[in-house]
C-alpha cells in the first residue's frame, strides 16, 4: 500500500506495486502528477476507495503513524485525497489499520486537516498545486 | 516504502556546551524518572524504585535515558559515559532532540506527544490525564519544542518560562517558526494536548528538532505504575 505504479498505456490510475509488476516502482514524490486524474485505495478487506480529479496536481496520498520510544512506528491509517477548491477543501478516503475499516468519502481541508490532527499538509512534498 | 527507517528521541547526556546523544527508540530503550539521583544507572526496569507521593506538587527531579534494560545515562549528566543526572533545570536547554533519517518525506508537520503505554494510543492514565487539584486536569508531563530544525539552528538559550505544574493548553501548541522555544511548556496528553512542529521538515533530508521535557507529581496523583510513552506522531508520503 505504500508503493505505486502507473498502468502502461493508460497512465490514468496509480496502483499499488505488486511483485510481478516487472519491478517497476516509484515513490509518490517521484511520480509525475501531470495527467494523473484518478486514485484508488485498495484495502486488505477487498473494499476500495476511488477519487477522480478534474485537473493535474490535485490528488494526494499519505500515511499517518506514531513512533513511540521503545515500540517503533505503527502505521495507523493510509489516506488518499483530492483537492476540491482553491481554499483547500478536499475529499478523502482512509483505510484505518487498527480498526481494519475503510472510512469515507469524507470532507476535510488540506490547510488544516482535522482527520487525526494531521494539520496543514505539506503541499510541496505531496506534489500538490492549490 | 517511503517511510523513515530510523526515528529516535536522542537524550543529551553531557551539557549545553558539549552535546553527546544517546538514541532512544529501539526495543527496551526508555526514558525513566525518579526522585533518586544516584545509584540507578544499572537498575532494571522491573526493579525501578517507587517514589513517595509528595505533599505538594513539584518536579520529579531526575531523568534517565536507558539504552538497554540495565544501561542507563543521566540526562544532561555531564559525561559521554554513564553519569548521574542533575536535578531538572530549565537552564539545561540542550536536553533532547527528535532525529529522523533521509529516507522518508513528511506530509505534514510532526507532533510531539505522549500515550499511556505501548499497546494502544490512549492517554487517560492518571499521569497523562492529570488531576484537577494538581495540574488543572492537564498532564503531569510537560514539554517544550524548539522552532526550527537543527541544521538551521539549535537552541541558543533556555525557554523563557520554566515549566510549572499547571502548564497546558487545549489542542496544539507550536513555537513561532524560528530560533525560539514556545512561550510556555505544553502538557502532553495523547491526541488531546500536544506540541506541533511549526514547519514540515524538508523532504528526504535527515535532521533533528530539539525538545525539553519534565515530569511533575503531586498529592492528588493516584499511586500506581505508569509507563507513559513519548511519541512522535507524523505523516509520510
Amino acid at each position: 500500500m505504500a508503493e505505486w505504479d502507473t498502468i502502461p498505456g493508460i497512465g490514468r490510475f496509480l496502483l499499488p506495486l505488486f511483485a510481478k509488476n516487472n519491478g517497476r516502482k516509484s515513490r509518490w514524490e517521484e511520480i509525475t502528477k501531470t495527467g494523473l486524474c484518478g486514485l484508488r485505495l485498495l484495502c486488505p478487506n477487498g473494499q476500495a476507495g476511488e477519487l477522480e480529479a478534474a485537473r493535474d496536481h490535485a490528488l494526494f496520498q499519505l500515511k499517518i503513524g506514531t513512533f513511540q520510544v521503545g515500540r517503533g512506528t505503527e502505521c495507523e491509517a493510509h489516506l488518499i485525497g483530492v483537492i476540491d477548491d482553491d481554499r483547500g477543501a478536499c475529499t478523502c478516503f482512509a483505510w484505518e489499520m487498527r480498526e481494519r475499516r475503510l472510512v469515507g468519502p469524507f470532507r476535510d481541508n488540506a490547510f488544516a486537516m482535522r482527520y487525526r490532527n494531521v494539520g496543514y499538509l505539506a503541499i510541496e512534498n505531496l506534489g500538490l498545486k492549490v | 516504502m517511503a517511510n523513515f527507517t530510523t526515528i529516535s528521541l536522542d537524550a543529551n547526556v553531557e551539557n549545553n556546551t558539549t552535546e553527546s546523544y544517546q538514541a532512544l527508540g529501539a526495543a527496551n530503550t526508555e526514558v525513566r524518572w525518579s526522585g533518586t539521583g544516584t545509584g540507578l544507572l544499572s537498575t532494571a526496569s522491573a526493579s525501578w524504585p517507587a517514589d513517595i507521593r509528595p505533599a505538594s506538587t513539584g518536579n520529579v527531579a531526575y531523568t534517565y535515558a536507558f539504552t538497554a534494560d540495565t544501561t542507563g545515562f543521566g540526562f544532561w549528566g555531564g559525561s559521554a559515559t554513564a553519569a548521574n543526572p542533575p536535578a531538572f533545570s530549565n537552564a539545561n536547554y540542550k536536553w533532547a532532540r527528535w532525529t529522523w533519517d533521509a529516507l522518508g518525506t513528511f506530509a505534514s508537520a510532526p507532533i510531539f506527544t505522549a500515550y499511556d503505554n505501548t499497546s494502544d494510543n490512549s492517554a487517560t492514565s492518571g499521569i497523562l490525564a492529570g488531576t484537577a487539584g494538581d495540574t488543572g486536569s492537564y498532564s503531569y508531563l510537560k514539554a517544550n519544542l524548539w522552532g526550527e530544525v537543527t541544521s538551521t539552528s539549535g537552541p541558543t538559550a533556555a525557554p523563557t518560562n520554566a515549566p510549572v505544574v499547571t502548564d497546558g493548553a487545549a489542542g496544539s501548541v507550536s513555537p513561532t517558526a524560528g530560533a525560539n522555544w514556545a512561550t510556555h511548556y505544553q502538557a502532553l496528553q495523547g491526541d488531546t494536548n500536544y506540541l506541533t512542529f511549526p514547519n514540515t521538515p524538508a523532504a528526504t533530508t535527515a535532521d533533528h528538532q530539539s525538545v525539553i521535557f519534565a515530569l511533575f507529581n503531586g498529592p492528588n496523583e493516584v499511586p500506581g505504575t505508569y509507563t507513559p510513552q513519548l511519541a512522535l506522531k507524523y505523516t509520510w508520503t
